[in-house]
């Protein structure tokens, strides 16, 4: 009884779920096109997908906890943008990065100190802080481009070890990071069991509001850095580099297995998210399908995931 | 009189994997009878319900309703022939109106097709009028207490055509009075010539409105009784399978010093909810709270915790001021309150045991970092203890049972090391092999010194468990019961206040 159970658990585990879809993704492009499974492509696809990585897994935090921040791609445009003027003003450029790092901080920090204190739904606010903060950086660069001309380009383009792209690097030190804030500490319990069930975790000692604020200011650091990436791989930014970021990095989010309401979900499973979103780009660019259609196969993809993910919910109806 | 045989089951079976849920149940039910189903958690009258309202298919066995035989229903099947089913938790909307509520899905309408909110609003009056039923039926489900509400679902389900109405667990979260009301009310269904199969823990109901009782056993039929020829010991009995008493008889300890700790509970208030609670408890007793439910109870209980905020009050632990205003630090005082809704208020139901177990204990650990196998051996040791039955502490709770759910949230407790435990219904909807062991825990509790309030509407269990009784009414603690005051009537009378 209890072998036909597990078997049963581990066929309707999303990541089992998930490393299938990969795979069977990875066997079929294969045999199309020989080159995906080069070195250099598998690097590529992951170079891609690391500063979207960087967002997805701070969407994690604040999906687990049963909350959204939709206001990320706007962080990222004012973040960018901020970082770019100092540095093409010629500030120095590590004092210029983290000043863009505490300003995604401090947003995630606001953000979170809203929605605990007034007891707000966190979409509503977030959506109105989207808009605040894209104001934000339309008005100081008065909405045109601003590059680095040339500088700070060595974090997102350079290679470690002679082959690995930096970003890649950083991304994965992002899920190190995730991994064991959700399996080995406080604060990643106590997130799960508030996206659970606040109103039990809150009888049971656990401070709602302080857990939420840190939980947004630290999904405003992941912000942070990978605006730093993508700013330093662009070159170049404007208030609306990240937008739609946000709904893409939710989308991967709930692929690798977070439950909407909250409560649910793993570092490895929103890297397989990510990982999946990413291969399917690169497939439609492998097998030459122009950037408009891709759009729309894209969208259908994921629900095709989401839904196949989701069997497990279906069949308990 | 001879009455009529509407239901006749026959070797009915149903098996999960590894499991045998049901084996070979014959049941029958009249006209006009209350048939009571008893049995502990797990005994099968779930599933035997289930097949019955067409939501499971039974592996064999014939079904014969009104004479005419079938293999099994389906729930549209069911409705038709006139079946319906009221649960515990009664599924209504809170947002619509009790006659809306009444009518839906089954909406009376005018003949452009519209709602007719009028004619609903007097179908659903005659309905309650026929019945006795004093509820307006324009006011909102939200507004309705508890047990109102669970009248509204039964009343719901005798809108349509019905022949056989079965009561799952309905009167769980009703008071003494409550329940009064309801089982009249159930009578009052009878005499229509509907047959009702009702189901519940509380054995004194069914001996108070059974025609006849069958008891379930481990997915078997144990026997069926009329209720004359049964006592309240061979029910018992029957259904555990060993002999106990119905009572539950506490250890006696002599050994035991009283008043090791003291807590004294002050001026307790909360504007228009709870008013002036002054009461002293020693270790070594156990203090009952009794009472109608919304009399202040749980409210009380809430502020003790620090829940919600107070107007005034002060709680004493030998002498020193402990007063909480939050739950964070009622628990840094070593204060614990065991809530009484498991499902909304104590578990996390999507997560493991060892999650839920740890929750409150996770701050034992230093620094930013849990001890993962540290934890693992703790909440083992306190699933054994416990004797929780699951085959891996990662299980997700919502798939365990009420009594071993229950006994998480225990568990979640006792792993905190408390001085002050506060029990609100803490063996509510669970079955007597769960509630002795969580009988076992308080007699182990008393023994290590520690101060115990517990809130109860089960009565049985309130005057055998409780050293003294306080009786809530109306937000206030009107009377303190002692031990030898201790009396079913005296409880009774207070709570309602009738001298």
């Amino acid at each position: 009884m209890n072998k036909i159970k597990l078997n049963k658990k581990i066929f309707t585990d999303q990541i089992f779920i998930l490393a299938i879809l990969i795979l069977i993704m990875g066997v079929v492009v294969t045999i199309f096109n020989p080159a995906f499974l080069s070195i250099k492509n598998i690097l590529n696809v992951l170079q891609q997908i690391s500063v979207f990585s960087i967002v997805a897994a701070g969407a994690t935090l604040v999906m687990i906890s049963g909350n959204f921040d939709i206001s990320v791609g706007s962080m990222i445009g004012l973040a960018t943008t901020t970082m770019a003027m100092l540095i093409s003003r010629g500030n120095n450029v590590y004092l210029s990065i983290i000043f863009g790092l505490l300003i995604c901080l401090f947003c995630g920090f606001l953000n979170g100190v809203i929605i605990a204190k007034t007891r707000t739904p966190s979409f509503i606010i977030t959506l109105a802080l989207l808009s605040l903060y894209h104001g934000i950086s339309l008005v100081i660069t008065r909405g045109m481009t601003h590059s680095l001309g040339g500088k700070f380009s060595t974090l997102g383009r350079g290679l470690s070890f002679g082959i690995i792209p930096n970003p890649i690097i950083i991304a994965l030190g992002v899920y190190i990071f995730l991994y064991i804030l959700l399996r080995y500490t406080k604060f990643g319990r106590r997130i799960y069991a508030i996206g659970n069930n606040e109103e039990a975790a809150y009888l049971s000692g656990v401070n709602i509001d302080n857990t939420k604020i840190l939980n947004f200011a630290l999904n405003g650091l992941l912000v942070g850095i990978a605006s730093i990436v993508l700013l330093s791989r662009l070159g170049a930014a404007l208030p609306s580099t990240g937008t739609g970021m946000e709904l893409r990095a939710i989308a991967a989010v709930v692929v690798g297995g977070v439950s909407l309401s909250g409560g649910k979900g793993s570092a490895l499973g929103t890297f397989l998210g990510v990982v999946l979103m990413g291969l399917i780009s690169n497939v439609l660019n492998l097998i030459n399908i122009s950037a408009y259609y891709q759009e729309i196969v894209i969208g259908i993809i994921i629900i095709v995931a989401v839904v196949i993910s989701n069997i497990e919910n279906l069949k308990r109806k | 009189m001879i009455k009529r045989k509407i239901l006749q089951i026959d070797n009915l079976s149903k098996s999960f994997p590894g499991v045998n849920a049901l084996t070979n149940i014959d049941f029958d039910l009249f006209a006009g009878e209350i048939h009571c189903l008893v049995g502990e958690n797990g005994a099968g009258k779930s599933t035997f319900i289930k097949i019955l309202s067409g939501a499971l298919v039974p592996d064999k066995g014939n079904i014969i309703l009104f004479n005419k035989k079938h293999s099994q229903l389906t729930p549209l099947d069911a409705i038709k022939i006139g079946i319906q089913t009221v649960y515990q938790e009664s599924k209504l909307a809170h947002s619509l109106s009790v006659a809306e509520n009444v009518f839906l899905g089954n909406e009376i309408l005018n003949r452009y097709k519209f709602i007719d909110l009028k004619k609903t609003y007097k179908k659903t009056k005659e309905i309650l009028d026929s019945l006795k039923i004093k509820i307006n039926p324009q006011k909102m489900i939200s507004d309705l207490s508890i047990a109102d509400k669970q009248i509204i679902g039964i009343v719901k389900a005798l809108s349509r055509e019905v022949k056989i109405l079965i009561l799952d667990e309905v009167t769980a979260s009703l008071s003494a009075s409550e329940t009064e009301r309801f089982l009249n009310l159930t009578k009052e269904i009878t005499k229509k010539g509907v047959g009702i199969i009702f189901i519940s823990h509380h054995l004194e109901e069914v001996f108070k409105i059974g025609d006849r009782i069958t008891i379930f056993k481990d997915g078997k039929k144990i026997n069926t009784h009329t209720r004359k020829e049964i006592s309240h010991d061979v029910l018992v009995n029957e259904m555990i399978g060993r002999s106990a008493d119905l009572f539950y008889k506490k250890e006696v300890l002599k050994q035991i010093k009283k008043g090791v700790n003291t807590l004294d509970v002050v001026n307790y208030s909360r504007k228009n909810i709870v008013e002036n609670i002054n009461f002293t408890i020693k270790s070594g007793e156990i203090f009952g709270i009794g009472g109608m439910v919304g009399s202040g109870r749980t409210e009380l209980a809430r502020l003790l915790f620090g829940v919600d905020r107070k107007s005034s009050g002060k709680l004493l632990f030998n002498g020193k001021d402990i007063t909480p205003d939050s739950p964070k630090k009622a628990i840094k005082q070593k204060i614990c309150l065991v809530t009484e809704d498991r499902q909304n208020t104590g578990l996390l139901l999507n997560r493991s045991i060892i999650e839920n177990i740890s929750i409150v204990n996770i701050n034992l650990f230093k620094g930013i970092f849990i001890n993962l196998i540290k934890e693992s051996k703790k909440v083992r040791n306190l699933v054994e203890k416990l004797k929780i039955i699951t085959t891996n502490i990662k299980q997700e709770v919502i798939n365990l049972s009420g009594g071993n759910q229950q006994k998480i949230v225990l568990a979640k407790w006792l792993y905190s090391n408390c001085d002050i435990f506060i029990f609100d219904e803490p063996t509510k909807g669970i079955d007597i092999g769960a509630k002795t062991e969580i009988y076992k825990v308080l007699s182990d509790l008393i023994k290590q010194d520690k101060i115990i309030i517990m809130i109860s509407s089960d009565m049985p269990e309130l005057i055998s468990i409780s050293d003294r009784i306080g009786i809530m009414r109306k937000g206030s603690m009107v009377k303190i019961l002692k031990k030898d005051e201790i009396s079913e009537e005296k409880i009774l009378s207070n709570s309602i206040g009738v001298k």
